[in-house]
């Protein structure tokens, strides 16, 4: 007890302090202490619906992020699809039109060609036609100014030989 | 005019008055097809006699006649009076008419004389001469032949018979080549 009190510890004291804290801690444990204890199970409790909670909110979110990234690549398959068909449909029409257009060009071709050929033709008739006039009155005038009478003459028995054979007497 | 001819020819050769009243009468009404024997035959025989004695001798007529002065056309026409009584009215005809119109003239009466004659239309650019025109008329016996001289024809000849061409003139040539290239 000496020793104690050398130290400066004074034992009744220590022995008061001891049974304050035990009645403290007494009253804790019956009032505080259950309430705290609830409060905090109450609190885990809570906590762990929480976490079972989220934890289905995450399953479920996986589920539909899943899903979303399913029908994300069934959507863009759906659309890599209809690209290529439409790809497709207008790599037809492109053709068809090409087709079309080379048929129509030909037709032009020819039907230009045919009108070209049908005026040259006309040309050439026309030329001909006036050559042909032309010859006709220079060799009538040619004939009718520059041949000897002699000539005529000769051509006119030349004529009676071939055509006595030609005419029945 | 032209039955002038046929009264010489009937007074050469002693034919009936009747027989050329009737052929007269025959050739101006034109109903020769009823005529009696003696008319007929006497047409016939004129036709012959034109033939071989008149024609001859219109185409031995020079082919410049219509342009011989006065003086000249009268020694040719003279010739022509001495051949025959025929021939004097002829040379009459051709003292007031052209050789053409003189040949028309003998056509259209032929033509009434003697209508199962064919007819031949001989066309040159020249006048034919006796000797051609002899030689068509020997090859044409059977027709009464025209002679018409066409300087548009050119050179050759052109025949009409009976409705058939036979085109041998340098026009017709001209004409068949320009044809070919139409």
């Amino acid at each position: 007890m000496e020793s104690l009190a050398k130290l400066g510890i004074d034992l009744w004291g220590l022995v008061i302090y001891i049974i304050n804290f035990g009645l403290l801690w007494a009253a804790l444990a019956y009032f505080v202490f259950p309430k705290l204890i609830k409060a905090i199970d109450e609190r885990r409790s809570q906590i762990e619906n929480n976490l079972q909670t989220a934890e289905k909110l995450q399953s479920e979110l996986e589920g539909v992020l899943t899903r979303s990234q399913q029908e994300k690549l069934s959507l863009e398959a759906k659309l890599d699809s209809d690209r290529e068909a439409l790809e497709a449909d207008m790599a037809q029409a492109k053709a068809e039109l090409l087709k079309e257009a080379e048929l129509r060009k030909d037709a032009l071709i020819q039907e230009a060609r045919k009108l070209i050929r049908e005026e040259k033709d006309r040309l050439i008739a026309d030329t001909e036609g006036e050559m042909i006039a032309m010859m006709q009155r220079v060799l009538v005038k040619i004939l009718s100014d520059k041949v000897d009478p002699a000539d005529v003459k000769a051509s006119v028995e030349q004529a009676w030989t071939e055509a006595k054979q030609e005419v029945a007497s | 005019m032209i039955a002038g001819l046929l009264v010489a020819y009937a007074a050469d050769t002693g034919a009936s008055s009747e027989a050329v009243a009737e052929l007269i009468g025959g050739v101006t009404s034109g109903y020769t097809y009823r005529l009696s024997s003696p008319a007929k035959s006497l047409a016939k025989n004129f036709v012959a006699f034109l033939n071989t004695e008149v024609l001859p001798s219109f185409d031995a007529l020079p082919a410049e006649l219509n342009l011989m002065s006065t003086k000249d056309k009268e020694k040719v026409l003279d010739g022509l009076r001495k051949q025959s009584p025929a021939t004097k009215w002829l040379a009459h005809l051709l003292e007031s008419s052209t050789t053409h119109q003189v040949q028309s003239a003998l056509s259209a009466l032929v033509k009434k004389l003697a209508p199962q004659l064919g007819s031949v239309v001989v066309k040159t650019p020249t006048d034919l001469t006796t000797e051609l025109k002899t030689q068509v008329r020997k090859h044409f016996k059977d027709d009464f032949v025209v002679f018409i001289t066409d300087t548009s024809l050119l050179g050759g000849i052109l025949v009409y018979k009976n409705g058939q061409l036979i085109d041998k003139s340098w026009l017709g040539k001209i004409k068949a080549i320009a044809s070919l290239t139409k």
